[in-house]
């Protein structure tokens, strides 16, 4: 059996599990990344994208409030690629009263989080799509945060100061030797391959799936699996986060997102086995357009692109209770001092907003046990992707109101802009003037370009077209990926080196795209899916040819595997 | 200005509709809001390539009646095969008079295959012209499949995914022992304005082409390509009917230069074929003497007692004694689909006549499958306006005497998975225009 050897292997591929990597990358340490997917496919990518402000838990959690402003302040440091600034509102409506904004204020203010109370009528000059009914808003420094784009830049730069990711590799087992966790037995997804890493330390950073891990030492924890839905609107409604000023409940955040605004999430308490169930159902629905249409009226009438759902990993400290009273604050377990079981660290709990934050303290458990003094860098770093400074036109006013741009390009601004705001100063390794396809347009709705696809697979390790979409956003637009998925996958076909069948991947991500839009199949998502299925099953028969139909029994399969079962029918 | 008869929409059902009208000498308009689903279709025409749950078809008319018995909601099921293989034949008729010469298998009645840029096959019934058929022998074994198939695209073309398909009908057991390879060949663009490929879509690919590019074509095919059964180009050669005038078509000129077996397939929309079908098509509804009113888009059908009196248009009424609606589905807003009560299932309509329908669904997820490719189609395609016995649609159980249907409004099949959207389009387009002909007849005879 091969085996690997290295210092630390990190488990999941989430933003923390990324961040864990970096970190620990940056601090010299020889790192591999065992993913059993594609990074940021499980939590990570499932919620808002919101980059919260902390004021959301200021009255009920001061001490992630004062964590999430911290990081918010942080992020926009090292990752003004994958952040816009919106700022945020907290509105009270007439049912909530205005009891709440004194407390919420108060709350802000012990936290660190700086407020401006507005009128009714100033709020909606800043923010025409809110409720026009609302009785008082509060403005605080929320934004937006790209989860994907986040969790890539530091895979990147782990992997540009050496650090290995491997993706579609399955953790199986602990390797416990004398009571010590030296390592992991994996299995290579595509090639079922089964190979072993040696490490000093292992960091479990499988956040909801965390448990899985720690069963293989004979360990448990409590976790409390609260499954958020989300919707996807047609388009960008709001400028800002729109937040409702009350106690955090269900379908009270608006966050724009890059062409799109995010409405949600329900809250509801899933058990373990229920964790890769991840359908929308017609009540979660419900829920989310009923109060969503109390932040802005104008949700009623607007278009829903998909629907999806994630899973906090939240940790039980005590018993009872809802999850919403549970901390979102983070768990690191090493679990020498916990279990009397060196080797192995887990880290889970907390949030998206803190993922740098997890990543520190876990990295420090690591660096302390393999006597590591380097310090962490990472909250002064920044990110690759991060280095177009705030003066620069990125983020400077002109930028702001004619969309960014290179600096020196004469290609039409929504192709370079796109481009920079997607990869920062790295856009730079794809978008050449001279390049005579590359700067061809693959998807509209995103304008992504075949240079920037061709760099995704390159050096951002995608592989299948799902990994584009998180790369690029190649796929995600209005028409979920319609046409631009074919000439994707065209182009997947080409680049040899690959080792998936370009059709599987295709017909893949067509079903996950499938998934989000069938619970909100009415109007013009209907028409929008009626004229996809025409081209992509009637005029092109991507759902195969007589005699050469996808067998569904091995479908589960890899690909390799598959080819083989083909060659022998 | 009243006419006899009234075809709301303007695809290939509605057409249809309109030109056998015009040809019985009928007063027809047709008013259609805009691009129609050739615009993104192959260009080949289906009757009936598929009966799901038993595989593909051979021969198209003797299946139909077999479906009959077993589905009478399915809009053939009304016709029967002898009536459908007589629009056929009449559509076919229609073309070559407007300079479309469509292909069908050597074999009367038979499918032939088409091929798509993702290196499928699909069973059809009629190919675009100047195609040799791929007869339905063709890929039944491996002894009488082609043994080299060369897929040849156009440098940075998007639209058409030469090495993807390749190894796609790589796949397909009758071509297990064969050869298939791709290529692409760098044109100048001679009509481009400087526009590269990578910027265009195939219509405009086609227009863009000029002399020095087909002989840029021909000449490295000829030398690159050797002793291929079958050359498969994206289909970006004669947009325009006129081309045939000259002679022979630019893909036929191809053919004969290089000496090879050309087919070109539709790349993706907007299609060349279908533009040039829907071209061919108003041209002879023109030809015939029908008024075409393009960029109009019906209002709401005003009905007396079990007739059709109107349709609004905006600020018009328009007055006919015959109405066919051929307003195509949720997609060209033939039907639509609202959502009043998350917790209901959608509410689907016709929006002109508000008539009854068929396929509803009854909750949420009956109305789609799963799977978006999945083997047992998508419900939504099978929703649409219900007939009576005598081929009338109705509203609230209302039958309307001189309203007909025709097309993909239609509900009781599924075009997608059978393979059968032309056939249907074309074959009821033809019997609603047959029922408003005999009933002018009749009128007119008392």
């Amino acid at each position: 059996m091969r085996r690997l050897e290295t210092d630390v292997v990190i488990i999941g591929g989430g933003a923390t599990g990324a961040g864990v990597f970096r970190d620990c990358c940056l601090r010299g340490m020889r790192t591999i990344l065992v993913e059993r997917g594609d990074i940021a496919s499980g939590t990570t990518g499932r919620n808002h994208g919101l980059l919260h402000s902390g004021a959301r838990y200021a009255v009920t959690d001061s001490h992630s409030a004062a964590e999430c402003i911290r990081e918010n302040r942080t992020l926009k440091h090292i990752a003004g690629h994958c952040i816009e600034r919106t700022d945020g509102l907290f509105i009270s409506l007439p049912e909530d009263g205005l009891e709440y904004q004194k407390d919420f204020l108060d709350g802000c203010k012990r936290a660190g989080i700086e407020t401006e109370v507005l009128t009714p009528e100033q709020a909606l000059i800043l923010e025409p799509s809110i409720n026009p009914s609302l009785i008082g808003a509060v403005r605080i420094p929320d934004g937006t945060i790209d989860p994907f784009r986040i969790t890539s830049s530091n895979i990147l730069d782990g992997r540009e100061q050496g650090g290995t990711l491997l993706s579609d590799t399955k953790v199986t087992g602990l390797i416990i030797h004398m009571g010590h966790v030296r390592g992991v037995n994996c299995i290579d997804q595509r090639t079922g391959e089964h190979f072993e890493i040696r490490s000093r330390q292992v960091i479990n950073a499988t956040g909801a799936w965390c448990h899985e891990v720690m069963e293989y030492a004979d360990l448990s924890v409590d976790m409390y699996h609260s499954r958020g839905a989300l919707l996807i609107l047609g388009h960008r409604m709001n400028n800002m986060v729109i937040n409702r000023c009350r106690r955090p409940g269900d379908s009270d955040i608006l966050v724009p997102g890059d062409t799109v605004s995010v409405i949600g999430t329900t809250s509801t308490h899933v058990s373990r086995d229920e964790l890769e169930t991840m359908e929308v159902t017609d009540d979660e629905v419900r829920v989310l357009l009923k109060e969503g249409s109390k932040l802005a009226p104008s949700m009623a009438s607007t278009r829903i692109l998909r629907a999806y759902a994630g899973v906090r990993p939240l940790v039980s400290l005590s018993s009872g209770g809802s999850d919403r009273t549970i901390s979102r604050g983070l768990v690191a377990l090493d679990h020498a001092e916990t279990d009397a079981l060196p080797g192995l660290i887990t880290i889970t709990g907390g949030k998206l907003m803190t993922y740098r934050l997890m990543a520190e303290v876990a990295t420090d458990m690591a660096a302390k046990h393999l006597d590591i003094s380097t310090p962490c860098t990472t909250a002064s770093r920044p990110l690759p992707g991060a280095l177009l400074s705030d003066d620069d036109k990125r983020t400077g006013k002109k930028a702001q109101v004619g969309g960014y741009s290179l600096a020196d390009s004469s290609l039409p601004k929504s192709v370079a802009g796109s481009a920079v705001y997607r990869h920062g100063e790295r856009a730079k390794d794809f978008v050449k003037e001279d390049s005579k396809w590359n700067n061809a347009v693959v998807c509209e709705c995103e304008v992504v370009t075949r240079g920037e696809i061709l760099y995704a697979v390159d050096k951002l390790n995608a592989r299948s077209l799902s990994d584009l979409r998180r790369r690029t956003r190649v796929g995600m637009g209005p028409c979920q990926g319609e046409m631009c998925a074919c000439r994707t996958a065209g182009l997947l076909a080409e680049t040899r080196n690959n080792q998936i069948e370009a059709l599987d991947t295709l017909r893949d991500f067509i079903d996950e795209r499938w998934k989000g839009v069938r619970p909100v199949l009415w109007g013009d998502g209907l028409r929008e899916a009626e004229f996809s299925y025409w081209v992509q099953e009637g005029l092109l028969g991507l759902g195969g040819s007589e005699g050469n139909k996808p067998d569904e029994t091995t479908k589960e399969k890899t690909s390799l595997e598959k080819s083989e079962v083909e060659a022998n029918p | 200005m009243k006419h006899d008869c009234l075809v709301i929409g303007g695809g290939l059902a509605g057409l249809t509709a309109g030109i056998r009208c015009a040809e019985a000498g009928l007063k027809v308009a047709v008013i259609s809001a805009g691009e129609c689903a050739l615009t993104f279709a192959s260009g080949s025409l289906d009757v009936l390539g598929r009966v799901p749950g038993q595989g593909a078809v051979r021969r198209p008319f003797e299946a139909i009646d077999t479906l009959a018995a077993e589905r009478p909601e399915h809009p053939y099921s009304r016709l029967g095969g002898e009536a459908v293989a007589q629009a056929m034949g009449w559509f076919h008729g229609q073309m070559a008079e407007a300079g479309l010469a469509l292909g069908r298998a050597e074999e009367q009645g038979e499918n032939q295959w088409r091929m798509t840029a993702a290196g499928a096959l699909r069973p059809t019934y009629y190919s675009q012209p100047a195609v040799q058929p791929l007869g339905w022998e063709m890929f039944q074994s491996p002894d009488m499949a082609p043994k080299k198939i060369v897929f040849v695209n156009i440098t940075g073309f998007l639209d058409f995914m030469p090495e993807l398909a390749a190894r796609n009908l790589k796949q397909h057991p009758s071509l297990k022992e064969a050869t298939v390879e791709h290529m692409n060949i760098t044109l100048p663009l001679e009509h481009g304005h400087g526009a590269t490929a990578d910027t265009m879509r195939a219509p405009q690919l086609a227009y863009a082409m000029g002399n020095k590019d087909m002989d840029i074509l021909s000449r490295v095919m000829a030398e690159r390509i050797q002793q291929a059964d079958l050359v498969v180009l994206p289909a970006c050669f004669d947009p325009d009917l006129g081309s045939e005038e000259q002679g022979s078509t630019r893909l036929q000129q191809l053919r004969m230069r290089t000496g090879l077996n050309i087919i070109d397939v539709a790349a993706l929309p907007p299609s060349v074929h279908g533009l040039r079908m829907h071209q061919a098509l108003r041209n002879r509804f023109r030809a015939l003497g029908g008024f075409l009113v393009p960029g109009t888009q019906a209002g709401h059908g005003m009905v007396k007692g079990n007739r059709v009196i109107s349709v609004s248009t905006g600020e018009d009424l328009l007055f006919a004694d015959h109405f066919i609606l051929a307003s195509g589905s949720f997609f060209s807003r033939g039907l639509d689909s609202k959502k009043h009560e998350p917790s209901q299932p959608c509410e689907v309509k016709e929006p002109v006549f508000g008539l009854d329908l068929y396929g509803l669904p009854e909750n949420n997820l009956d109305f789609s499958s799963r799977r978006f490719l999945a083997a047992e189609g998508q419900s939504f395609t099978r929703c649409g306006v219900a007939l009576n016995e005598q081929g009338n649609p109705s509203m609230n159980g209302l039958a309307l005497k001189n309203l007909h249907v025709a097309g993909a409004v239609l509900g009781g099949y599924d075009p997608v998975q059978e393979c059968s959207g032309g056939g249907v389009a074309i074959s009821t387009g033809w019997e609603a225009a047959q029922q408003v002909i005999n009933q002018v007849k009749k009128e007119s005879a008392q």
